[in-house]
C-alpha cells in the first residue's frame, strides 16, 4: 500500500512528462487529483474526444450563477495528462481538494468578483533564490521540467519543498484545503487501493505525506475531522466551459498564470533538444506566411546561437528565453511569433453532451445552426435578412447583445443603408463565456434570458433614450414579449416627460426602430401609436422649446428640426405634410433665434411647402437693414446647413446673399465675418469653387460637384433606379433632361 | 600567448603611459590576464577566453583571485550574452543604436576580449572602397616587380582573415552599397579572393566580423537583404534609467580623468545627476515626473554627449574654479550641446529652462547660470 505524492507546478510541460512516466511505472490502481471533490462526477470526460483543452471547469453557485470558480486545463497540464492516463485505463479517479460548495459559501462577501486561489506564497522563487537564480519561472525549468524523467524529479521537489516549508504557518483555508486532501488520501488507502498516486501542486507534499513521522508528521486523523467539522456549503453546479490560451496567461482558479502557454505546449509536444530547431521552423514558416523573409541558414543559425547561448547561461537545455533571444538576433519579427507561437491561439471545445451550463449549451446550438464558427479571430459576417440563415445568425448576434455579451459587433457594412442588410464583426473572446455563466440566472435560453435582461432594463430605466434603445433592441432581436412591454413603458415615460429636447432626440431612433419592424415584418402597430403620440406632443411643444436659445442650444435645436424632419419622412409620417410645415412657419415668422429660422426656412425649402419666391422673401428680410448683421449671418448658416448647394442650384438665393454681403458696411461686415466664415468654411472646396465660379460670372459646369463629364448612359441606368425607388413610372430620360438647367 | 603581448597591437604596449588613449586590450590588459589565468572553460577555436569570460569581462565584478574586474558595459546582460554567443557560433554581429550608446565601445571591448586585437578596424564612410576593406598595392613595387605577395598591402579584414582575429566595421550603412556587397563574400565564403597572385586567402578559425550601424543612418545605405542575413543583430539601448546613466558617466567620467590626467574633483554626483536629468528629459521630450512635455531638440543628447560635458566641466573646475564641480561649469557643456540647431533647438532650450529648470528645487543655480549664459 504505497503514496505516491507528485508534486507538480499546474500547467508544467516537463511535470506533465514526468507525470506520465511515474503513471507508467507505478502503474496506479488510484489517481488523486489536486481538484475540488465536485467536480469529480464530470472528470470522465477527460479524454472524450469532443473535450479538446484547452478548457475550464467551472462550478457555480446554482442559485447565484455569476459566483464562480474556474480551473483551466491545458493538454500540457499535469492533472489533464493524469485523468486522462486513469479515464483511458478505467483507473479510479478521486478529485480530493476542498469542494466548490464550500469555498464559494465562503466567498459570500465578494459576490461579482470570480473566485481565485488566495495567493500561496512563492515557494518556487524561495527555492530559485536559495539556489542564486532570481528567476524563479527559469529555475524551476531547469531543475524539474527540462527532467521529464520521473521517480527522480519528484524526489527531488519533495526535498525541497519540505525545506522550504520548515517553519511555515499555513492560513486558515489553506489548512482546510490540506485536511480535506489528508482525508481522501487516507479514505482511498481504506478502500483498499494498493498503489495511489496523488497529483497535487508541488507546495502541498509535504503535507500531504500521511506515512511520515517525527518532525515531518502531518496532523492527527482527528485534528484534520477537526478542521473539517461543520463548514457551510451551498448548492454548486459543474460544468465544462471552452478556454483559450491568451486566457491561460491571466491569473485565474488553480495555478498561477502561464506567460507562454504556447511554448508549454510546443515543449510538452516536443521534448528534447530537436523541440528547438522545431520551434525555429514554425516560427520560420509563421513570419514567411506573414510575407516575411525566413531562409534555413537564419533557421540553423538561430538554432545555434540559442544552444549557445544556453551554454553561456550555464543551462542545461536551451528554454523559452533564449529560443526569443535568439530569434529576435536572427530575424525580427517577434510579435507575431510572440503572439502566435509563444501564447498560441488555440481555443477549447467542449461536447454538447457534456454537463454545461443550460444557457451555455443553448447558445452553442444556436452558433452551430447559425453557421458562425468561434473562433478568437475578428472575421466579418455579412447577413441577409431575407434568408431562414440569416436572421438566425441576426437574432443570435443581436440576442446576445441584448444579454450583454458582444460577441459581433455591428459596423457599417456595405449594406447598412439597406435595411436587410446587416453586416457583424465576430470575435470570441473566453471572458464571454465567463459572462454567459454570469447571465445564466436569467434564463435557460437564449430567448428568454435576453428578453429578462431587456425587461428588466425597461423597468429600470427613466430616460427617453435609454427606453428607446431597449424598444430597439427588442425589435432587431425579435423578442415579442420584450417588445409589448418596452413600449409600454416608453409610451408612459414619453407621456411624462416633460423635455420636448429629449423626445426630439429620440426621434430619429424611434424610426428606425419603426423600420427594422416593418422589415422583419413584426407587428408593430404599438410602437406606431407611441410614436404618433410623440409628434403631437413635440409639434406642440415646439414654439416653447424653441423661444430664448442661445447660440449653442440654437444649434442644437437647427440640428434637432432636421433629424425631426428625416424621421418624418423615413416614416411617410403624416404629420409632415401639414402639421409640421405650419410649426415650422410660425417659427419662421416669429421672433427667434437666427438660426433656427434659418433651418425652419431651409427646412420649409427642402420639401416644397414654400416656393422659391416665399423663401427669397424670407431670406432677403433676414438679410436687410431691420435685422443686426449678426443675426443675418446665424440665418445663414442654419439655412444653408453646412452646404453650399443649394446656392448653386438657385442663383436667386445667391444674388440675396450676394447682395446682402455687398451691402455690408466696414464694420458690420467685420461683425460678421466669422459667422460667415464658419458657414463658407464647411463647405466642400469643389462647392466653393463652383460658388466662386458663379459669383465672378463665369459659365459653370452644370454638373453639381460630381465632375465635369457625365456619361449620359450611365447616369440614365442610375436615374432608372432612383425612379424605382420612388416608385415613378420608368421613362425613357433623355440625356439633355439628366443635367440641371444652366445656372442664370 | 598574453593579451597585451598581441603582434597586433599597432603601438604596442605603452609601458610609459604616454598613449592618450591606450586600446582596450592595453589598458586592461591586467585584466584579461587574470581572467585568462582562471579561465578553464572551453574556449571557441581562436578564442583567447571562453564566451563565460568575455561576458565577464565586459559586465565586470570581483573575480575568484580578487581581481576586481571593471564594468565595461553597463546595461542588460542578455544583450551582452546574445552578442557574445553569436560571435562563437561564427555568425557576424551587428551592433546597432541610435548614437552614443556603446556600439563602438563594446565592438572595441569584444574585439580585445576575444582576440586580444582591437585594431583591425575599417571606418565606414562613403569613400571607403573594397582596396581598404580588404587588400591594396604597394605601387612602387608592384611597378618594379610585378604583382607579389611583397607588393600587397593587406587590410583589415585580409588580416583578420589570415590571423584568426575579430574584425571591426564602424559605421557599415555609411559604406557604398558595393564595398557592402564585398563583405557578403567574405562573410558567407570566408576566403579573400586575390586574382591578381592567382591565389585567396582562407579564414583562420577566430575570424569574425563585428560592425556597427547607426539607427539615425537607416537610409544612408540601406543595408542589402543578402548582408543583413550574414549578421545577427543585437539593439543597444539607451540605458533604462536615470541611474543606470548616471552611472554609466560617473564610471567612464573618472575613466577619462585618470586617462587625461585630470586633478581630483569631488562633490560631482550633483552636477552628473543634473546632466543626465536634464538630456534624459528633453531626449524624451517629457520631465521625470511626467507632468510636462518639452519640446525634443534636434541634438542627439546621447550619454557619451553627457560624459564629454561633464569631463569638460571637470576640467574647468579644476583649472579655472575652485576645484569643485559646480553648475556654472556644465551649464555651458549642457547649452552646447543641446542647441545645435540655433532656431528650432534655442526655442526647445528656452522653454524648457524656464517651465522646468527655473521653478526645480535645488536647480536656482543652474537656472541662474544657464540665464547668464544670454547675456
Ligand atoms: N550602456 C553603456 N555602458 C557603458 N558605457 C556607455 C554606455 N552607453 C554609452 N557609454 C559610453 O558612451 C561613450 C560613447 O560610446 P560609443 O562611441 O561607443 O557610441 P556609439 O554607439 O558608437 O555612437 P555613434 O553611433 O555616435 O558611433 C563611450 O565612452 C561609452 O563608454
Ligand atoms: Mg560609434
Amino acid at each position: 500500500m504505497t503514496v505516491h505524492l507528485l508534486g507538480i507546478r499546474h500547467h508544467g510541460p516537463g511535470s506533465a512528462r514526468s507525470v506520465l512516466a511515474m503513471l507508467d511505472s507505478v502503474q496506479p490502481d488510484a489517481v488523486l487529483v489536486e481538484l475540488p471533490a465536485d467536480v469529480e462526477p464530470v472528470l470522465r470526460w477527460i479524454g472524450d474526444t469532443g473535450l479538446v483543452p484547452p478548457v475550464a471547469l467551472l462550478g457555480y453557485v446554482v442559485a447565484e450563477p455569476a459566483r464562480a470558480a474556474f480551473a483551466p486545463l491545458a493538454s500540457f497540464s499535469p492533472e489533464w495528462q493524469a485523468i486522462a492516463w486513469a479515464n483511458a485505463r478505467d483507473v479510479t479517479v478521486h478529485a480530493i481538494d476542498l469542494p466548490l460548495a464550500v469555498t464559494l459559501a465562503r466567498s459570500r462577501e465578494a459576490p461579482e468578483e470570480l473566485v481565485s486561489e488566495p495567493a500561496p506564497p512563492d515557494p518556487i522563487r524561495d527555492l530559485a533564490a536559495a539556489a542564486g537564480d532570481p528567476d524563479p519561472e527559469r529555475w524551476w525549468e531547469d531543475v524539474i521540467e527540462h527532467r521529464g524523467d520521473g521517480a527522480p524529479a519528484f524526489e527531488a521537489v519533495a526535498e525541497a519543498m519540505t525545506t522550504a516549508r520548515h517553519g511555515f504557518v499555513p492560513a486558515a483555508a489553506e489548512v482546510q484545503r490540506e485536511a480535506h486532501m489528508r482525508r481522501a488520501i487516507r479514505a482511498a488507502r481504506r478502500a483498499g487501493h494498493e498503489r495511489i498516486v496523488v497529483i497535487c501542486g508541488a507546495w502541498h507534499v509535504p503535507a500531504l505525506d500521511i506515512d511520515a513521522s517525527g518532525a515531518l508528521a502531518v496532523p492527527a486523523i482527528s485534528v484534520d475531522a477537526a478542521t473539517l467539522r461543520a463548514m457551510p456549503k451551498t448548492k454548486v453546479a459543474v460544468a465544462w466551459v471552452p478556454w483559450t490560451h491568451e486566457r491561460l496567461t491571466a491569473r485565474s482558479g488553480y495555478g498561477a498564470g502561464v506567460d507562454s502557454p504556447g511554448w508549454y505546449h510546443h515543449v510538452f509536444d516536443h521534448p528534447g533538444e530537436e523541440g528547438v530547431v522545431r520551434f525555429f521552423v514554425d516560427a520560420a514558416r509563421l513570419v514567411r506566411s506573414r510575407g516575411g523573409a525566413a531562409s534555413p541558414d537564419e533557421l540553423i543559425a538561430g538554432t545555434r546561437l540559442a544552444t549557445t547561448l544556453a551554454a553561456l547561461r550555464g543551462r542545461p537545455r536551451a528554454g523559452l528565453a533564449e529560443v526569443l533571444d535568439a530569434a529576435g538576433a536572427v530575424t525580427g519579427g517577434l510579435d507575431v511569433v510572440r503572439r502566435d507561437l509563444v501564447i498560441g491561439q488555440a481555443i477549447g471545445e467542449v461536447p454538447d453532451a457534456a454537463p454545461q451550463v443550460p444557457l451555455a449549451r443553448d447558445v452553442a446550438k444556436l452558433q452551430r445552426s447559425a453557421r458562425i464558427p468561434m473562433s478568437d479571430q475578428v472575421r466579418t459576417v455579412e447577413v441577409d435578412l431575407r434568408t431562414p440563415i440569416g436572421r438566425r445568425k441576426s437574432h443570435l448576434l443581436h440576442r446576445l447583445v441584448a444579454l450583454g455579451i458582444g460577441w459581433g459587433v455591428e459596423v457599417e457594412g456595405r449594406g447598412s443603408s439597406g435595411t436587410f442588410r446587416e453586416t457583424w464583426e465576430v470575435c470570441w473572446d473566453p471572458d464571454l463565456s465567463v459572462r454567459l455563466i454570469e447571465r445564466a440566472g436569467y434564463g435557460t435560453t437564449l430567448e428568454s434570458a435576453a428578453t429578462a435582461r431587456l425587461l428588466e432594463r425597461a423597468g429600470a430605466s427613466t430616460g427617453i433614450a435609454e427606453l428607446v434603445g431597449v424598444v430597439e433592441q427588442a425589435l432587431l432581436s425579435e423578442l415579442p414579449g420584450a417588445v409589448e412591454p418596452s413600449i409600454d413603458r416608453l409610451a408612459r415615460v414619453a407621456a411624462t416627460d416633460p423635455d420636448v429636447g429629449q423626445l426630439l432626440d429620440a426621434m430619429p431612433a424611434l424610426a428606425a426602430a419603426l423600420r427594422y419592424g416593418d422589415v422583419r415584418g413584426t407587428d408593430a402597430e404599438s410602437l406606431r401609436r407611441v410614436v404618433d403620440g410623440i409628434v403631437v406632443r413635440i409639434l406642440a411643444g415646439l414654439r416653447a422649446a424653441t423661444r430664448s436659445l442661445d447660440d449653442d442650444a440654437a444649434g442644437v435645436m437647427a440640428e434637432r428640426l432636421s433629424a425631426l424632419h428625416g424621421a418624418l419622412a423615413v416614416l411617410d409620417h403624416p404629420a409632415r405634410r401639414s402639421a409640421l410645415p405650419s410649426v415650422l412657419v410660425e417659427l419662421v415668422t416669429r421672433a427667434g433665434h437666427g438660426l433656427v429660422q434659418g433651418r425652419a426656412t431651409r427646412l420649409l425649402h427642402d420639401s416644397g411647402n414654400w416656393s422659391v419666391d416665399s423663401v427669397q422673401r424670407r431670406l432677403s428680410q433676414a438679410l436687410s437693414g431691420g435685422t443686426p448683421p449678426a443675426r443675418g449671418a446665424a440665418f445663414v448658416e442654419g439655412f444653408l446647413a453646412g452646404s453650399g448647394s443649394v446656392l448653386v442650384h438657385d442663383a436667386e438665393l445667391l444674388a440675396v446673399l450676394d447682395g446682402w454681403v455687398s451691402s455690408l458696411t466696414g464694420d458690420a461686415f467685420d461683425a460678421v465675418i466669422v459667422l460667415l466664415r464658419r458657414t463658407f468654411g464647411a463647405f466642400e472646396a469643389a462647392e466653393r469653387r463652383q460658388l466662386m465660379a458663379v459669383l465672378m460670372g463665369l459659365g459653370v459646369e452644370r454638373t453639381i460637384g460630381f465632375g465635369v463629364d457625365v456619361d449620359p448612359t450611365r447616369s440614365a441606368s442610375a436615374l432608372a433606379t432612383v425612379r424605382h425607388m420612388l416608385g415613378l413610372p420608368a421613362v425613357a430620360v433623355a440625356a439633355s433632361a439628366v443635367v440641371p438647367e444652366p445656372v442664370s | 600567448m598574453s593579451p597585451t603581448a598581441s603582434p597586433a597591437s599597432s603601438t604596442g604596449p605603452d609601458p610609459l603611459g604616454e598613449v592618450l588613449r591606450p586600446h582596450a586590450e592595453d589598458q586592461y590588459a591586467h585584466e584579461l590576464v587574470a581572467l585568462a589565468g582562471l579561465d578553464d572553460r572551453e574556449r571557441p577555436p581562436g578564442w583567447k577566453l571562453s564566451p563565460w569570460a568575455v561576458v565577464r569581462y565586459l559586465l565586470g565584478g570581483e573575480l575568484s583571485d580578487g581581481t576586481v574586474v571593471t564594468p565595461k558595459y553597463v546595461g542588460r546582460q542578455r544583450l551582452v550574452e546574445i552578442a557574445v554567443a553569436t560571435l562563437a557560433t561564427d555568425r557576424a554581429l551587428l551592433l546597432l543604436g541610435v548614437p552614443g550608446t556603446a556600439k563602438t565601445w563594446v565592438s572595441e571591448h569584444l574585439a580585445a576580449a576575444i582576440s586580444g586585437d582591437s585594431t583591425l578596424l575599417v571606418q565606414g564612410t562613403a569613400g571607403t572602397t573594397e582596396e581598404t576593406l580588404r587588400y591594396g598595392w604597394n605601387y612602387a613595387r608592384l611597378l618594379a616587380e610585378g604583382p607579389s605577395t611583397a607588393a600587397l598591402v593587406p587590410g583589415p579584414v585580409y588580416r583578420g582573415m589570415e590571423r584568426g582575429a575579430i574584425v571591426r566595421v564602424e559605421e557599415l550603412t555609411r559604406m557604398p552599397a558595393e564595398v557592402q556587397d564585398a563583405l557578403v563574400t567574405v562573410l558567407s565564403e570566408k576566403v579573400l579572393p586575390v586574382p591578381e597572385l592567382d591565389t585567396e586567402i582562407a579564414a583562420i578559425r577566430g575570424f569574425n566580423v563585428i560592425a556597427t550601424a547607426n539607427d539615425r543612418d537607416r537610409g544612408v545605405n540601406d543595408l542589402s537583404s543578402a548582408l543583413r542575413r550574414r549578421f545577427n543583430t543585437v539593439v543597444l539601448p539607451l540605458p533604462a534609467t536615470v541611474d543606470e546613466e548616471i552611472d554609466i558617466v560617473r564610471r567612464r567620467v573618472d575613466e577619462l580623468g585618470v586617462a587625461l590626467a585630470l586633478p581630483e574633483v569631488p562633490a560631482a554626483a550633483d552636477e552628473i545627476r543634473r546632466v543626465v536629468t536634464v538630456f534624459r528629459e528633453l531626449r524624451s521630450g517629457l520631465t521625470e515626473d511626467e507632468r510636462t512635455s518639452l519640446k525634443v531638440p534636434t541634438g542627439t543628447l546621447s550619454t557619451a554627449e553627457a560624459i564629454s560635458v561633464v569631463t569638460n566641466g571637470i576640467a574647468l573646475a579644476a583649472h579655472f574654479g575652485d576645484g569643485r564641480l559646480r553648475p556654472t561649469d556644465v551649464a555651458a557643456g549642457i547649452v552646447g550641446a543641446v542647441v545645435s540647431d540655433p532656431v528650432h533647438d534655442s526655442v526647445a532650450w528656452r522653454e524648457y529652462l524656464e517651465a522646468v529648470v527655473r521653478d526645480r528645487d535645488g536647480w536656482g543655480d543652474f537656472y541662474e547660470a544657464c540665464r547668464a549664459l544670454d547675456s
